[in-house]
């Protein structure tokens, strides 16, 4: 094959990192057959090799953009089949709140609270909404992703909203900026940990499912 | 006078090709161009993100099959529900055109002042 259009399929396989690695290859010969034929046609019609290259290329427009879209395709799926939406956004809902009151219980009964540093909390936290994730990966993995982000979104929007109802102690400006931006980025890094974990456990469910259709 | 398929368009008409016979990437872009006489455009590689949603809403199915010359090629066939689909959006594009040809009569028929 010509080493531009090598180069090009690079391109579109380095946003498809993401994939499965024999998603990822389907993907590329697909398309690797798709510029073979452009080539081979813009040759019947008179252009020589080169040009006729130089016109696939241009055909097919840019590879990251293409690579990128084909990643989000993947990733994000079509239009939202909502029973299996609303089926991943209360599995991680539920199944987040019974795993974050199970972990502070054994945590307060294994440990007093006093002394043990705020980091030690925080960390916990994290470890519980990926872990959360990635099962709601494992366990529906259509729509895993989307349904994580909504199922924080939605809790991120009840907490702010009993916050806003319940009084606050008086705080001097400086701590309300550090206690609200604290609150907005520790969701900003659960709310990815546990997307990233429901990707990484949607891989594995689909990697499970074609290793056992292959087996069978 | 050509213009550029925008990705909104892409996938209906990918179902219409398809509702014909089932094709492989390079054919439906052929077909795309040839059955427009050449006026729809469009960049080829943006049909593999479209073929992919399509796919997994369940419109189109493809498979991998040995071609009778040459290696073997992803075929896409359309579903039950891409016919569905294809004739929505078909009754959605005729009544978009009616309000477009009744909107645009009406102007060129239009004494100037």
């Amino acid at each position: 094959m010509h080493s531009r259009l090598e180069q090009y399929l690079q391109t579109v396989e380095q946003n498809l990192r993401s994939l499965p690695a024999e998603e990822r290859h389907n993907e590329l010969n697909e398309i690797r057959l798709h510029m073979e034929s452009l080539v081979e046609a813009n040759r019947e019609l008179g252009s020589t090799e080169e040009e006729a290259v130089t016109q696939t290329l241009a055909q097919f427009g840019r590879a990251q953009h293409i690579g990128k879209d084909l990643s989000s395709a993947h990733q994000w799926g079509g239009k939202p089949q909502f029973g299996t939406l609303a089926g991943a956004i209360a599995f991680n809902y539920f199944v987040g709140a019974v795993a974050s009151l199970l972990v502070s219980r054994f945590f307060l009964l294994a440990y007093t609270p006093s002394g043990v540093p705020t980091v030690f909390w925080l960390v916990r936290g994290l470890l519980t909404t990926f872990c959360v994730g990635c099962l709601t990966g494992a366990v529906l993995p259509r729509h895993a992703v989307k349904g994580t982000l909504c199922a924080h979104l939605m809790g991120a929007s009840v907490s702010a909203l009993a916050s806003l109802l319940l009084p606050l102690p008086a705080m001097s400006p400086i701590s309300a900026v550090s206690f609200w931006g604290s609150i907005l980025l520790s969701t900003l890094i659960g709310t990815s940990l546990a997307m990233f974990g429901a990707k990484l456990g949607a891989q594995w469910r689909s990697t499970r499912v074609k290793k056992m259709r292959i087996a069978g | 006078m050509p213009r550029d398929v925008t990705k909104g368009d892409l996938p209906a008409l990918i179902l219409a090709v398809l509702a014909e016979s089932a094709c492989h990437g390079y054919g439906i872009a052929r077909r795309i161009e040839q059955q427009s006489a050449q006026t729809l455009q469009m960049k080829e590689g943006s049909l593999y993100p479209a073929l992919r949603i399509l796919e997994q809403d369940g419109l189109i199915a493809g498979e991998w099959e040995v071609q009778p010359s040459g290696p073997a090629r992803k075929v896409y066939r359309i579903t039950a529900d891409g016919l569905v689909q294809l004739k929505e959006k078909q009754a959605e594009w005729e009544q978009y055109a009616r309000t477009m040809s009744a909107l645009l009569g009406r102007k060129t028929n239009a004494q100037p002042a």
